[in-house]
């Protein structure tokens, strides 16, 4: 997952919606902190991440969404108005909706922008200081992101379609 | 604006979503709420329900039967042809919007939506169906 010469109007478009999104579903202001293109590393304390895959006729990629624990919770509780004690498989869905809202509405001002996204489904994964592997030398763009309810991350790998 | 006893049906594979749909229309006043999980078991909830449901709310991406499918199967059923489906969806695209105006969709929300805004579009959506 390489970034090779991405058009900026896709980082651009997927910084909007990540603050728009949270901004209207959550009632949460967000700030992204850091948007840096790094190679490989670890993204330690995120516990739930949900990933789609990214697909167009000029790129190929993913894009995905990670939450610590902590963070969503606090996202959950301000978005349903309850309180939870611990992310399960059920209220985890937050966080593929919030990547779906993300990446449908960047989706819509890229393809404005004459590209061709196709809709893709997210999928998530829960656990405990997850990270996500990538191939050696590969780089991915991360959108350090931060709110009232705690630190997030959005990483967006693309790569030319061949 | 539809009476808050109108019998409403929210349809999502997300429990997240549903319960902000619901959280939503709670907040708004209605107190008659069922849910589906698709297409599939939202149209058995309407063929079941007694009274029957006055107003769907639905999802466009969900296994089984999608909200587009869900749309097209009860405008062409008799007994729901003038149902008021309300589709509540990040789907943005100009075909999209094409496709279920087409299909006879009585409303539109985009994700991501206030509750304010759900309001408002539910209140146009009452005008469109009267």
């Amino acid at each position: 997952m390489n970034i090779d010469h991405p058009s900026a109007q896709i980082p651009v478009s997927i910084r909007t919606s990540i603050v728009e999104t949270f901004r209207v579903q959550a009632g949460l202001a967000v700030s992204v902190e850091s948007v840096s293109a790094e190679v490989g590393g670890e993204d330690k304390s995120i516990d739930c991440i949900s990933v789609l895959g990214l697909t167009s006729s000029a790129f190929l990629g993913s894009l995905a969404l990670g939450f610590p624990a902590p963070t969503l919770l606090q996202l959950l509780e301000k978005m349903l108005g309850e309180k939870y004690p611990a992310l399960t498989a059920q209220n985890a869905d937050a966080c593929s909706e919030l990547l779906n809202i993300i990446y449908a509405s960047a989706r819509t001002s890229m393809n404005q922008a004459g590209f061709d996204f196709q809709p893709a489904i997210p999928a998530t994964v829960l656990g405990a200081n997850l990270s996500v592997a990538l191939r050696n030398s590969s780089r991915v763009l991360k959108f350090k992101c931060q709110s009232e309810a705690g630190p997030f991350l959005v990483a967006l790998a693309l790569r030319k379609s061949a | 604006m539809f009476s808050l006893n109108t019998k409403v049906l929210v349809v999502d594979d997300m429990l997240t979503m549903r319960k902000i749909v619901i959280k939503h229309l709670k907040d708004l006043g209605f107190t008659d709420i069922v849910e589906a999980v698709d297409g599939k078991q939202a149209y058995s909830v309407l063929e079941a329900a007694s009274p029957p449901v006055q107003l769907v709310v639905s999802d466009w991406n969900m296994p089984n039967c999608t909200g587009i499918e869900l749309l097209k199967k009860v405008r062409h059923d008799a007994r729901f042809a003038k149902l008021p489906f309300v589709m509540l969806t990040a789907e943005a695209e100009a075909h999209q919007v094409k496709e279920a105006l087409e299909a006879r969709v009585t409303g539109y929300v985009l994700k991501p939506f206030t509750k304010e805004t759900l309001q408002q579009k539910l209140e146009a959506a009452a005008k469109a169906a009267a």
